[in-house]
This record gives structure tokens, C-alpha cells and sequence, in this order.
């Protein structure tokens, strides 16, 4: 078995490992891995082929792929060692990478930190308890994606998506283009679960339909699907009974949701959020288990990619201090806690005595207006307005000051006015 | 009992079917007439093959607002007659479940040439795929029965089969307890039924020595409240299709030919002897038919002249949970409650599996039961689902699911095997309503048939002999998820496409996808690679390592891209090209 | 006069804009602010929207190369664009950023690979 020993370890070269990379060398690491289970960088993003992502980090509106670019051609020229085709099968809670690759076999990986960046995966439609048949045609819009982006191929003629954040709608727009006839989006949930303007360029341009509060119950084809069962939803979003409907198609595509991949992270003892899915992570970006960092949607599901690179940056900067010496082994911790209208804060903690830190947070329900405080101790630590919040957006701010001993309450008050 | 008092009794009993029975010398009773419901007719069906003297039941009654599909046999069977003789065996089995598989590998010894005849496009395909894998003791099977006989035996003989055929078998016993006294009385009856029925190693056990049988049952805190507990040391746990498809590649290895997708639609009868079958694909003339035919045992049967019982589909639900979901025995371990009695009293036939596990260490809940008029209807429902899910202790959540199905078992009335050279029609051989505990009565029914066709073959004068490059061996390939760290560096160096790790749930690499695609019964859909490999089969359900599959099958098999099927033809994954791409590859 | 309605998606408020012409002059009602103001304008006098489709890639080491407009197109003109681009071949080695089509379709905009593709090594790496 061929052993390798590096100061940081990147797992997983998607936006959040590359960045995570690039930062490890620039701060200042001298052997920096990273390994990337595909036969080239940039992960999912390189089946993200429409435009919008980078306007908050570059300032114009690039192609998913474009993005990718930018990071892959800064990795290549900043000496990062990349590992392509290579599989990490376990990381141990001793910082240890067991990864294997065609060429190598079977690597020991020593590292200093490892940072965990292997994003996440798609709910299926057995997981959302989708009844009925099970034929084929019935497909994640993640892998109709790489069908139709990368291969080139189109699974179905007649489409009906179930879901309607933002792969979802990508898709229906994507789908239209190459001749698939997207007949509606279904949305469980009161409200769309992706961006307006998404809703707007990818759905009503095209006048796709979308419907809310209504799910797909059944899938009907013993061979190939040709029809789904579709019902509205009560409150409690159990179907209702007699409102069932039947819609002809050859494909139902889902786009019911992300979990981060955290087998991984299990399997080196990372204690996980229930909420968010992702490790306990502290202001550094640090899990439970010390020097082993994780980032991007493997952390929580992010909606932005702009995001998604500065938890890797963050997760980063975190581990090449780890390595210095500069974090303290067993840090006490204070935690963050998610007050009136937050569902939930990344990270979860932070360290006693550190100057601040990132914060992300998805709110509970859509705001109008709104103030967000951190409070800790009885002190207001920050004060903000914002204005039209919603789940699916993300909402990241700078916490600055020093932590103290007290837990810090992240909350969001709605602003009401006559 | 004479036919016309079945008939007026069965009549008075379920007072809104209008019947008439018909009862032959053998025994067989035919119902014909109307029926309120699929319920109804079921019942009516049950409770005929226990009235004296009826040894089973063809059961032609119409339910009312209920059509049962048939398969367009007539067509089939012009299009197999156009095609011509295809092949020439001794033995042709139809149907390629664990039975089938069973026989084809049994027989596979004697210097035969065997054709397995499969309607779907792999092994398992039907009851067998479905199925939870447990191999039943033998202890809740009605003593005297045939089932009883060939589960307690086809038990003891999966340890052989394991070891000459290298598939995984689990022998994790298991418990049932109860934390009542009056329920002990129960769990005697089972004890008594097991000792009958010669379950090897059954006991009755106290608190104590339960909690150090099953370790869990101290953790949880439920051991010091057993009252009693029966401990079953034989119970195993296999992967069904698993051991379909080990048998199915001894059988390949040893000369015995498969085709697939290929409907019985005939059967050939000549001067009372069987000749052959009628296949979609053609005709295949041997001197025995073994039918294995699982849920269209009966129809097969009735092809051959011989119409001896009916089945119908009994449907099962299964969950698969996240391996996250750690089961909390190591054995299957129930506790028994007055609900599981009444339970089982009252559905004797029909109320389904518990919590169990796979070999692979997922908790598997059900299957439900419940009886359909539709032998190819394996759609899920809600409740049936929720039935499946219902049976487990609180651990247990939806949240968990990472895969749910269907199987439809095949159920006659009379709620036991037929297994029997066919009395109407010499030289077949019927293997009909194996439905559970088919599975761990499979080495058993081999045998059995083996015995009734050699037998038979010494009788005519033309006795079976042992082939001498027979071999019973077969081994597993590797599974690289198994393997240490060591091992699985050395597997690389030997074959680089090891190193490539094509599904991350399961982990399972390009070289074992490979190695399926080449091994004897080879997989031709994405469905039957996930059998062979398990790739597919984790928590994100082949959203991710479907592509990769897909595009090693084409490259290996030759094939385009929009050739490849999930499970057989008529589901391709892929249906054309990108706008602007040229048509094909 | 030809009156229209937008949602607007400068921001996540998602204003419902009416639009239309009166006197040579183009109105805009429903907006929340200056830039929902521009918006309703230019979807209702020239929609312009980013292009972004794959093109066939030989010898690549994957058989679609992702591309994208250099700017914003006139919407009307999507359709003509996607068209001519699908009848379009290429061979790797391709660099990000690489001309694809110029000004295609006269609208002044390129169409530019959006990403770098290697050539295959082999069939199989």
C-alpha cells in the first residue's frame, strides 16, 4: 500500500474542495492533496451548464462550468497536488484518507488536516414515499442533467418534475430547449422552493405550470412511465382525497431535495446536525473531531455557489492554522443558537475568545422585512435589516467582536407596518 | 363430500356468490360462477380446499367489477410455432426462480442437456427477487404438511449449498419473547410444532439465557422482562437473488443453457407424454418439463392437460432501510405481543415478514401481504407500505427508506407445495405454489424433483447417469467492499478497473461490473448489474452511478446507448440523442 | 396600446409589473424601485436573455462542450441561435473562452466555450 503524508487533504474537488485547496496553498501550506473522485475537476458544476453563477465573487454572471473554470485553471497553477479518479473509501478520526485509484491502488493518506468537501446527493423518489409502479423514466434531475448536459442524451419525451427548487426549474427550461415537453412542476410545499427569478425565466417564459401544494402520489408503466397520479395537499401536505388526477408523460424527474454526504464524516466519528444534516462545525469551519474540517454542501446545503467557495476558504484557512498549532486542540465552545424565525445557523459553535465569524442561515418562513440581532450574554453583538427573506435564500453575514462565554441567540423579528 | 353439497354448502356460506363445483377423482375441485369481490373469491377458494376430500382447488370463479388480465398465450404461441424448433433438450424447466434455479443446478449432475425457459430477462425475477431472504427453521409451518417436510429439510441443506456455491448465508437464529405469561403459551405451541416437525436445535428459554443469545435484548432493557422465549438457532439469512443467480451460474457452468425472455406459451403434449414447450422465441422439444413457473404454475400446468390448482398473486411490500439504520439485534429477535398473536390466528395464510436484515446489514421491513387479482401488478401503495413499516419496533423510520418494492407470491388454496410428476401427463413434472418458505425449502425441492425424475427415467428404461466432469463448485467473485485494505490494494495491482470505484454507496467498482457482465449468466439491464453487484442498490439509488453503469454496459455489450434497458425490454434509460447529435452512435 | 404584465426578478421581492406604450413613451406600474423601472422597460421594448446550450465535441474527454453567449441576446433570437449551433462540430482540444461562433446569428454577441476540454486519452483513461 503506497503511503502518502501531506499537510492538508482535500476530499472531493467540486467548488467547495478546489477553493479549499487554493486557499490551503495561498495561506500557506506547503503539500496540500486534493483528491476528486472523477476523471477531471470541478465536480457537479461541470454539468451546470446555464448562467448565474459567481455574480456575488466575480461580479458577472458565468456559466456553472466557467466557474469551475476560474478555480481549476488557479489550481493548476498554484501546486496543489491533485489526485484525479481517486476514491476516498474512509477517513479515520486520526486524520488518516484511505483512497484507492486505478493507478495507484490503494493510497494511506497521513494528513495534518483533512477538509472534507464531498458535497451532497439527490432524494430519490423512494425516499419522498412515491407509490405505484416502478418503471423506468423515473429520474433525479441531477442525473437527467448529466444525461442531457455531458452525454448528450434525453431520457424521456414528456416530462413531469416534481420539485420545484432551483435544479428543478433549471431543468424545465433545460429540458423545453432540447425538445422534452415539460408539462408541469408540482410543488408539495405552499411556496416554490427556488429562486422568483428562476421561476419566472425558466417556467413562465416557457408557460410551464407550475403547481403548489400538490405532489406527485403515483407513478403508473410497468415497462416505462406513462402517467403520474397527482393530488393536492392539506396542510399537514397529506394528499387529499378526490383530488387526485392523472398526467400523462414518460418521465418524471425529481428534484425533491439535497442531503450532504456525510458517510465519510461518520465513519471518522464527526458528530452531525440533525438539522442541517452536515457536521458541527465551529467558526473555523472545524467538525467535532479536531483537524478535520468540512465545507461546502457536504457542511449544509447551500444555495449559492459564491457561498459554497468561501466555506472553503474559511474550512481552509481553519486547517492550515490546526496545523501551525494555532487552534488549540480541546477549544471550548459556545454555541450559536437559532432564535424566533431561523431554522437553523452554520456553523453551530463557536470558539470562546475567537474575533467573530462567518455566519450562514436559512429563515423558517418568507419575510417581508426583518431584523436580525446576534445577542450573547445579554449584549447585542449585531443589528441588521433585511428585507424579503425567504427558505430558499441563504442569508450570510459577519459576525464581528470578540466571542465571549455566553451562547450567542441568532434571531430574525419581522418588521410589521400598517 | 360430493360436489353438489360443496357446492350448496359453499353457496350457503358466502350467500352472495352464485357457484357450482365440479370434483374430479383426484380430488380436484373447480369452482365456476360469479362472486361478489376479489375478496370474496379468494375466500371462497380457502375455504373449499379445507372441506374433506379436495385435495386443491381450480378456482374459476368471476368476481364482480374485477378483470383479471391474461397473457395473449395464442399469439405467443404463433410466434414460437412460426419460429420453429429452436432446441432439442432431455429436461426443459420453465422458469428461473429459486425452484427453477434449484432444479437446472440439481439436475445439471446427470449427463442431460438442460434448457431453463425464463419469461422475464434474468434469474429471480419473480417471487424469488421479492422475498426476504430469510431461511425459515421450519418451526411455523403446519406439521405434516409437504412444506413442513422440505423446509425443515431445504434448512439443514443450505450449509452445502453456501459452501459449494460461495454465497453469503448468515445462520443469526432467531428469537421470539414474550414479557407476558399468558402469551408463553403461544410461543409453547410453536416449540411443539417445531419439535414435530424436527427443527433442528429448537429451545424454550428463560430471561437469562436469552439476553446472552441476543445481546440487544440487555441494551434495550426488555431482557429482564422476558417471561419466555423460544430461540431458534437454524434461522438464516441469504440474499435471495443471490443465491438464484449462484445456482444459475453452477448450472451455466456445468452445460445447462438459459433463455431469457422467452414465455411459455405451449406445451407440448404427445400419446400422453410431454414433448416439449412452445416458447415466443420457439420451440424447445425435451423429454420432461419441469414447471417452475411460479405465479403461472397453473397456467403452464393447464397447457400441459393437467389443471390441478390455481394460483393467485399474494403481494408483499418490502422496505430497505439506510445502513445507517443499524438494526438493534444481531439475530432476528421479535417480541411477541397479543396484537402478533391475534394477528396470526386470525391471517394464518397471509400476515407477512417482521423486521429483518439482509446480509449486508440493511433492515429490512415486511413483506405485507395482501391477495390481487393482477399476477403482474407489483405496485406499491400506502398502505400496504405502511403495513410493511408498522411491524417494526419504534427505531424504525420512514425518514430511513432508501428503497421500497413489491413481489407477488404465488398462493393456491390449499396453502401447500404440489410437487409431483403430473398424473395426467407423464414426463411433467409440476413444482407449483412455492411461495413461502420457498426459499429455504429450495435445496429440498431440487431433490425432491431430482428423485422423481431420475426415478422415473430408471423406470422408462433410460436411467440418469452422473456426469464425470460434474462440477458442484462455484465461487463467489470478489466483492471489493468486503475486503481489507491490503487486500483490495493487491486486487488493483492485479486489475487496475478494481481501482475504480464506480457506485460510492456500495462501493462497488468497475472491475466487479465487469466481471459480472463476463460470468456465466451474464446481466443484460441495469437492474440485473445491481443484482449481480449491488451497484445501484444504496441510499442514493443509482442517481449517481447509473450514468457510469450505463456506459460500461454499452461499451462491453456492444451495445448504443439507447439499447440499454433498466429491466428488460421496453425500459431503455435513454430514449435519443441532444437535439442536432446524428442518430445512433 | 399593448399592455403586459412581468414579474420582475431584479431582486427576490418579485414585484408584478404592468407595461405599456403611451404616446411613443413606455409606462412601467407595479415596480418597487428604480432598477424594476429599467426592467419593465427592457422586457417590454427589447427581452434579452444569456445563452447557454452544449455543442457536439469529438475526441473530447466528454462528448458535449458547454457554451455560453459572450453577452445577453435579444430573446426572439434564441431559438435561430440554439438551431444554428446544434448543426456545429468541433474537435478537442478546446480553451475556455474559445470563439465558437462569432457574432452569431448577427447579434452581436459570441458564443464561447465555457470550459476547457482535454483531449482523450484513449477510449477508456
Amino acid at each position: 500500500m503506497k503511503r502518502v503524508s501531506v499537510d492538508v487533504a482535500v476530499v472531493g474537488a467540486g467548488p467547495a474542495g478546489l477553493a479549499a485547496a487554493l486557499e490551503a496553498r495561498r495561506s500557506g501550506a506547503k503539500r496540500v492533496l486534493l483528491i476528486e473522485r472523477d476523471a477531471e475537476l470541478g465536480g457537479i458544476l461541470q454539468q451546470c451548464i446555464h448562467d448565474g453563477f459567481g455574480l456575488h465573487r466575480f461580479g458577472r454572471r458565468m456559466s456553472g462550468n466557467q466557474y469551475a473554470q476560474a478555480f481549476i485553471d488557479e489550481v493548476e497553477a498554484s501546486g496543489v497536488e491533485v489526485r484525479l479518479g481517486t476514491m476516498a473509501l474512509e477517513v479515520t478520526g486520526a486524520r488518516v484518507i484511505y483512497a484507492c485509484s486505478k493507478s495507484e491502488g490503494m493510497l494511506e493518506i497521513e494528513a495534518g488536516a483533512v477538509i472534507l468537501a464531498m458535497g451532497c446527493r439527490e432524494r430519490t423518489a423512494n425516499q419522498v414515499l412515491i407509490c405505484g409502479d416502478r418503471p423506468a423514466g423515473v429520474l433525479t434531475a441531477g442525473a437527467v442533467q448529466r444525461y442531457v448536459n455531458m452525454e448528450g442524451y434525453l431520457p424521456g419525451s414528456r416530462a413531469v418534475i416534481l420539485g420545484s427548487g432551483d435544479i428543478g426549474l433549471i431543468m424545465a427550461r433545460r429540458m423545453t430547449l432540447e425538445g422534452i415537453e415539460v408539462k408541469a412542476v408540482y410543488e408539495v410545499m405552499p411556496a416554490p422552493g427556488g429562486l422568483t427569478r428562476n421561476i419566472v425565466q425558466c417556467l413562465d417564459e416557457f408557460n410551464i405550470p407550475l403547481h403548489l401544494s400538490t405532489t406527485v402520489t403515483r407513478v403508473n408503466g410497468r415497462k416505462r412511465v406513462e402517467s403520474v397520479a397527482v393530488a393536492r395537499v392539506d396542510k399537514n401536505l397529506k394528499p387529499i382525497p378526490g383530488t387526485e388526477e392523472t398526467v400523462g408523460c414518460d418521465l418524471l424527474v425529481l428534484a425533491v431535495g439535497l442531503i450532504p454526504e456525510n458517510e465519510l464524516s461518520r465513519g471518522a466519528g464527526v458528530a452531525l446536525d440533525p438539522r442541517t444534516k452536515g457536521p458541527v462545525l465551529d467558526d473555523v469551519f472545524m467538525t467535532s473531531v479536531p483537524g478535520v474540517f468540512a465545507c461546502g454542501n457536504v457542511a449544509v446545503v447551500f444555495d449559492l455557489v459564491d457561498y459554497v467557495s468561501q466555506s472553503g476558504e474559511i474550512a481552509a484557512r481553519g486547517a492550515v492554522d490546526f496545523i501551525a498549532g494555532g487552534l488549540c486542540r480541546q477549544p471550548q465552545y459556545v454555541p450559536v443558537e437559532a432564535g424566533e424565525n431561523v431554522n437553523f445557523v452554520v456553523p453551530q459553535r463557536l470558539r470562546h475568545g475567537c474575533a467573530g465569524a462567518r455566519l450562514f442561515l436559512r429563515v423558517k418562513k418568507p419575510l417581508r422585512e426583518a431584523v436580525l440581532t446576534c445577542e450573547s450574554g445579554g449584549r447585542m453583538l449585531m443589528q441588521k435589516s433585511l428585507r424579503h427573506l425567504a427558505p430558499p435564500e441563504m442569508i450570510a453575514f459577519d459576525l464581528a467582536g470578540r466571542i465571549g462565554d455566553a451562547p450567542v441567540a441568532v434571531s430574525i423579528r419581522e418588521v410589521t407596518r400598517e | 363430500m360430493e360436489a353438489k353439497e360443496i357446492a350448496r354448502k359453499l353457496n350457503k356460506a358466502f350467500p352472495d356468490a352464485a357457484l357450482e363445483a365440479e370434483l374430479d377423482a383426484r380430488g380436484i375441485l373447480t369452482i365456476r360462477g360469479e362472486c361478489a369481490g376479489w375478496e370474496e373469491l379468494v375466500k371462497i377458494g380457502r375455504r373449499a380446499a379445507k372441506l374433506p376430500g379436495v385435495k386443491n382447488v381450480v378456482n374459476e370463479l368471476s368476481a364482480k367489477g374485477v378483470s383479471v388480465p391474461r397473457k395473449d398465450y395464442a399469439a405467443l404461441r404463433a410466434k414460437g410455432e412460426a419460429a420453429g424448433t429452436i432446441d432439442e433438450a432431455d429436461v426443459v424447466i420453465v422458469g428461473a426462480g429459486i425452484s427453477g434455479c434449484g432444479v437446472a443446478r440439481e439436475l445439471a449432475k446427470y449427463r442431460w442437456k438442460i434448457v431453463v425457459v425464463e419469461a422475464a430477462d434474468d434469474v429471480a425475477m419473480g417471487a424469488t427477487k421479492a422475498n426476504n431472504g430469510n431461511i425459515h427453521p421450519g418451526h411455523a409451518v403446519k406439521s405434516g404438511t409437504l412444506k413442513a417436510k422440505l423446509n425443515v429439510e431445504g434448512n439443514r441443506l443450505y450449509d452445502k449449498w453456501a459452501e459449494e456455491l460461495d454465497f453469503e448465508l448468515q445462520r443469526c437464529g432467531a428469537m421470539g419473547f414474550v414479557t407476558s405469561r399468558p402469551l408463553g403459551a403461544a410461543l409453547k405451541y410453536s416449540y411443539r410444532q417445531a419439535k414435530r416437525n424436527g427443527v433442528a436445535g429448537v429451545e424454550l428459554v428463560d430471561a437469562e439465557r436469552a439476553m446472552e443469545l441476543e445481546p440487544g435484548l440487555a441494551k434495550n432493557g426488555l431482557g429482564p422482562r422476558i417471561k419466555l422465549a423460544l430461540w431458534l438457532p437454524s434461522m438464516g439469512l441469504v440474499e435471495p437473488y443471490q443465491v438464484a443467480l449462484a445456482l444459475a451460474e453452477n448450472a451455466a457452468q456445468n452445460g445447462v443453457r438459459f433463455l431469457f425472455n422467452a414465455t411459455v406459451a405451449g406445451v407440448i403434449v404427445e400419446n400422453g407424454a410431454v414433448a416439449g414447450v412452445v416458447t415466443e422465441k420457439g420451440v424447445v422439444r425435451a423429454r420432461y418439463v419441469v414447471n417452475c413457473a411460479g405465479l403461472y404454475a397453473d397456467e403452464i400446468s393447464a397447457m400441459a392437460g393437467d389443471k390441478g390448482y390455481t394460483i393467485h398473486a399474494r403481494r408483499g411490500v418490502i422496505a430497505i432501510l439506510d445502513k445507517a439504520a443499524q438494526p438493534e439485534y444481531r439475530t432476528l429477535c421479535e417480541r411477541i405481543t397479543f396484537r402478533e398473536v391475534r394477528r396470526a390466528l386470525e391471517h394464518s395464510e397471509t400476515k407477512g415478514g417482521g423486521m429483518c436484515r439482509t446480509p449486508e446489514g440493511n433492515v429490512l421491513m415486511g413483506p405485507s401481504a395482501l391477495e390481487i387479482p393482477d399476477k403482474e401488478d407489483l405496485s406499491t401503495t400506502p398502505e400496504e407500505l405502511q403495513y410493511a413499516m408498522g411491524r417494526g419496533d419504534d427505531t424504525v423510520s420512514y425518514a430511513n427508506i432508501i428503497r421500497f418494492f413489491a413481489g407477488n407470491r404465488p398462493a393456491d388454496y390449499k396453502e401447500d407445495f404440489i410437487i409431483e410428476m403430473s398424473p395426467v401427463t407423464d414426463g411433467f413434472v409440476n413444482v407449483g405454489a412455492i411461495q413461502s418458505p420457498g426459499l429455504a425449502a429450495a435445496p429440498a425441492v431440487a431433490r425432491m424433483v431430482e428423485g422423481i425424475v431420475t426415478e422415473h427415467a430408471a423406470k422408462t428404461g433410460r436411467p440418469a447417469e452422473i456426469r464425470a466432469d460434474w462440477n458442484p463448485l462455484r465461487r463467489r467473485r470478489p466483492e471489493f467492499r468486503h475486503m481489507s485494505r491490503a487486500e483490495q490494494d493487491a486486487l488493483i495491482r492485479e486489475n487496475p478497473a478494481y481501482g475504480k470505484i464506480v457506485c460510492r454507496c456500495e462501493c462497488v467498482t468497475e472491475g466487479e461490473i465487469l466481471d459480472a457482465l463476463r460470468s456465466p449468466v451474464p446481466p443484460g439491464s441495469v437492474d440485473a448489474v445491481k443484482r449481480r453487484t449491488r451497484a445501484g442498490m444504496g441510499r442514493c439509488q443509482g442517481g449517481f452511478c447509473q450514468p457510469r453503469v450505463l456506459e460500461i454496459m454499452a461499451r462491453e455489450l456492444g451495445r448504443k446507448r439507447t439499447e440499454v434497458t433498466l429491466k428488460g425490454e421496453g425500459t431503455e434509460v435513454l430514449l435519443r440523442r441532444n437535439r442536432g447529435e446524428e442518430a445512433g452512435e | 396600446m399593448n399592455e403586459k404584465q412581468f414579474v420582475c426578478i431584479v431582486c427576490p421581492s418579485g414585484c408584478r409589473l404592468t407595461v405599456w406604450e403611451e404616446n411613443g413613451e413606455v409606462k412601467v406600474e407595479g415596480n418597487g424601485c428604480k432598477r424594476g423601472l429599467a426592467h419593465g422597460i427592457g422586457e417590454y421594448t427589447n427581452p434579452m436573455r444569456m445563452l447557454t446550450t452544449t455543442v457536439a465535441i469529438r475526441g473530447g474527454t466528454q462528448p458535449r462542450l458547454p457554451v455560453i453567449s459572450s453577452g445577453e441576446i435579444p430573446k426572439e433570437k434564441l431559438s435561430e441561435c440554439l438551431a444554428a449551433l446544434y448543426g456545429l462540430r468541433f474537435d478537442a482540444p478546446v480553451k475556455c473562452g474559445d470563439v465558437i461562433c462569432e457574432n452569431i446569428c448577427g447579434t452581436g454577441a459570441d458564443v464561447v466555450a465555457s470550459r476547457s476540454m482535454g483531449r482523450a486519452a484513449s477510449k477508456e483513461e
